[in-house]
């Protein structure tokens, strides 16, 4: 099963590109129409071809979570997200996959 | 004319000798006057026995010419409405063509685009056989679509063809030619370089060298360059647009260098010639070397162990370069063969690249004198510079064989291309077996048609990895491969528009792979659907960067 590898800083996380795919778009889905800035890069990957690069779907972290602030909205979102899964009957591996991204950005310095 | 004028023994009797057999379409005299006499019988109101009179029958004649003239008419309307092309109609067709819908992924908007290119080159196709048509053709796209792009798109379409004209034509003037010959040539040459295959899914599949047919053409104008250019000509018309601009592509002299050594290949005596003078060319200390002759043979025995086993990596392969090296000892024994040749066609410069890629393989193994490193630069710079040429060799090399590739301990750290199955091709189940996620219940297809195409080209037993082997796409027997691309809708497995951005990600995927997954030693990368371009465009960067890397990367499939 295709792999992507997401990078941020010096860290990186490996998940299947179906499941990172699947937990991107719970993510998306709690953002509301009207996302916040830091947070809109998103649904702009999602939308773009860039989702098809099989073995390569890494929405750049690094650009656009410069910031703690924006980190910060990141991680909130796993949060958010996990909660929103509570009764998915595939809860516990969308969490673990949540879990996973916010281990990626949290405690890290930002990139930039 | 008196009575005797209806009578039906189909003479004229007019006397002016006048040819009356078309009065009405389809209907000879003798039709026709048989008609009128049974008109004017039916209309003998009277008398049923009244012998008609020539005015009756003069009345019939004309109202049978008219009708007559009006079916014509009719007809002939009707062959204009149902032959006449409809520009709009084929611009559509040619735009629909060359436009790909993603499907919306989860309730957002689908993205169409348009290959302008492929645009350009459908249009340039119909003016090749009807320029008028091709003009209205082009006014009613340029309707559809944006004029601009599409203009620019098309002038690059016709800049190729003249450039392929001028190529083939030389410095000869241009003469007549018998364009019926040229047109049986170019038929002749196209069932040649059509070749069907069988697959392991038990169906067959087509496909079209246009490579090797430029170089038949190129070949023809050394003889004859006139008829080679009509030659291309009827050729181009009778191919997509696709393909003709692809001969004009690599006519006009853009080949890539693959192209150029799999010519080289299938060519091995220019092969042979060029090879050895892109040796002398390159490093005129190895010219020396030639020239002195004592050392001719010594270098030829070094070409077989030095350099065609360690860049061929398998029997077969190494046996018939091996032979290619022979020759070109056997070239190198010509009295031609001094420094400074010219490089005559496609087959020497891909048998150029061949041994420039030897002298490097050489280099790195210390096997050239000390003087001619001095002359070439560092063995460690000429190692480098020669890096991405060896890659290309193998990878041309590769590319032309059937084989399948055999992964573990024999595999050389280096790259390879095989021709997979097309989508279509493959076995169904294959791809389900490969691509269906248990936990989510559904497939990916990229994944699944990935893996069922390196399956086609790999040889060993295939298997998944389990739930926590991370890292690994696929096993082949006990070696853990990883696999990127092809780029695909992973939902539907419908084809989608490569973008170069999407290229240049897949790039950068590969070489995070490379740096940063230890899990395998091996990246099968698959560029189904992409462009000759996009695929050069994604080699260049893989190699540019593992070239920057400090472990060496990993080795590289590339599945076309």
């Amino acid at each position: 099963m295709a792999h992507s590898i997401l990078e941020y800083g010096d860290r990186h996380l490996t998940m299947r590109d179906m499941d990172l795919l699947e937990v991107l778009e719970f993510m998306a889905g709690q953002l509301g129409p009207a996302p916040e800035p830091d947070l809109a890069f998103l649904p702009d990957f999602l939308a773009s071809d860039m989702v098809h690069v099989s073995g390569g779907i890494d929405p750049d972290l690094g650009a656009h979570l410069k910031d703690d602030a924006a980190r910060a909205a990141f991680i909130n979102l796993t949060n958010k997200t996990a909660e929103a899964v509570h009764d998915h009957p595939r809860r516990n591996k969308i969490v673990e996959r949540l879990e996973a991204l916010r281990g990626l950005v949290e405690g890290t310095p930002s990139p930039a | 004319m008196g009575t005797e004028g209806a009578s039906n023994d189909g003479a004229d009797r007019s006397g002016d000798g006048a040819d009356r057999s078309e009065t009405s379409v389809g209907e000879t005299t003798r039709e026709n006057v048989d008609r009128a006499m049974s008109d004017a019988r039916d209309q003998a109101p009277a008398n049923e026995n009244a012998a008609p009179t020539a005015e009756d029958y003069a009345a019939s004649q004309e109202r049978l010419a008219a009708e007559g003239q009006q079916a014509k008419e009719r007809f002939e309307q009707q062959a204009v409405e149902v032959d006449a092309p409809d520009p709009e109609a084929i611009a559509e067709d040619i735009i629909a063509d060359n436009t790909r819908t993603q499907n919306a992924r989860r309730g957002q908007d689908p993205v169409t685009t348009t290959d302008m290119q492929g645009v350009a080159a459908d249009i340039v196709d119909v003016a090749r056989t009807d320029p008028a048509l091709g003009g209205d053709v082009y006014n009613a796209a340029s309707e559809m679509v944006d004029a601009e792009q599409l203009e620019a798109a098309v002038n690059a379409e016709l800049q190729k063809e003249h450039l392929a004209d001028a190529a083939l034509l030389g410095d000869a003037t241009p003469e007549p030619v018998d364009m019926a010959e040229a047109s049986a040539m170019a038929t002749d040459l196209i069932e040649a370089h059509t070749h069907t295959h069988g697959t392991r899914a038990g169906t067959t599949r087509t496909t079209f060298d246009v490579n090797s047919l430029a170089y038949d053409i190129e070949q023809l104008a050394e003889t004859n360059p006139s008829m080679a250019v009509a030659v291309r000509t009827e050729v181009a018309a009778q191919l997509n647009g696709a393909q003709a601009s692809d001969l004009n592509r690599i006519v006009s002299g853009d080949a890539t260098i693959a192209e150029n050594i799999e010519i080289a290949l299938e060519n091995p005596i220019d092969g042979i010639i060029g090879a050895g003078k892109g040796i002398v060319n390159g490093f005129s200390a190895i010219a020396e070397i030639f020239a002195r002759g004592s050392a001719m043979e010594a270098a030829g025995h070094q070409y077989q162990a030095a350099g065609y086993a360690s860049l061929f990596g398998n029997d077969e392969r190494a046996a018939e370069h091996i032979e290619l090296a022979e020759g070109m000892h056997d070239a190198a024994m010509n009295e031609d063969f001094v420094p400074e040749f010219a490089i005559d066609n496609r087959a020497q410069q891909g048998g150029e690249t061949i041994g420039f890629a030897i002298d490097v393989a050489m280099a790195g193994k210390g096997i050239i004198t000390g003087g001619a490193r001095m002359l070439a630069g560092s063995a460690d710079e000429l190692a480098e510079l020669g890096a991405r040429q060896l890659d290309e060799v193998a990878g041309a090399a590769d590319n032309i064989a059937d084989d399948m590739i055999r992964l573990g301990d024999d595999v050389p750290n280096r790259t390879q291309t095989r021709t997979a199955p097309d989508q279509a091709d493959l076995d169904p189940d294959d791809i389900e077996r490969f691509g269906y996620n248990h936990e989510q219940g559904r497939p990916d297809m990229a994944e699944g048609v990935g893996t069922a195409r390196a399956n086609e080209v790999i040889d060993g037993e295939f298997r998944l990895p389990g739930d926590d082997d991370l890292g690994v796409d696929f096993y082949v027997d006990d070696v853990p491969v990883s696999l990127k691309g092809p780029l695909i809708n992973s939902a539907t497995g419908d084809a989608i528009q490569i973008r170069d951005g999407m290229v240049d990600g897949l790039a950068n995927s590969v070489l995070k792979d490379m740096r940063i997954n230890t899990a395998t030693d091996t990246i099968v990368v698959d560029t189904m659907n992409m462009s000759p371009l996009q695929r050069e465009r994604l080699r260049n960067a893989i190699e540019e960067g593992v070239a920057a890397m400090e472990n060496g990367g990993k080795n590289v499939i590339y599945l076309e």
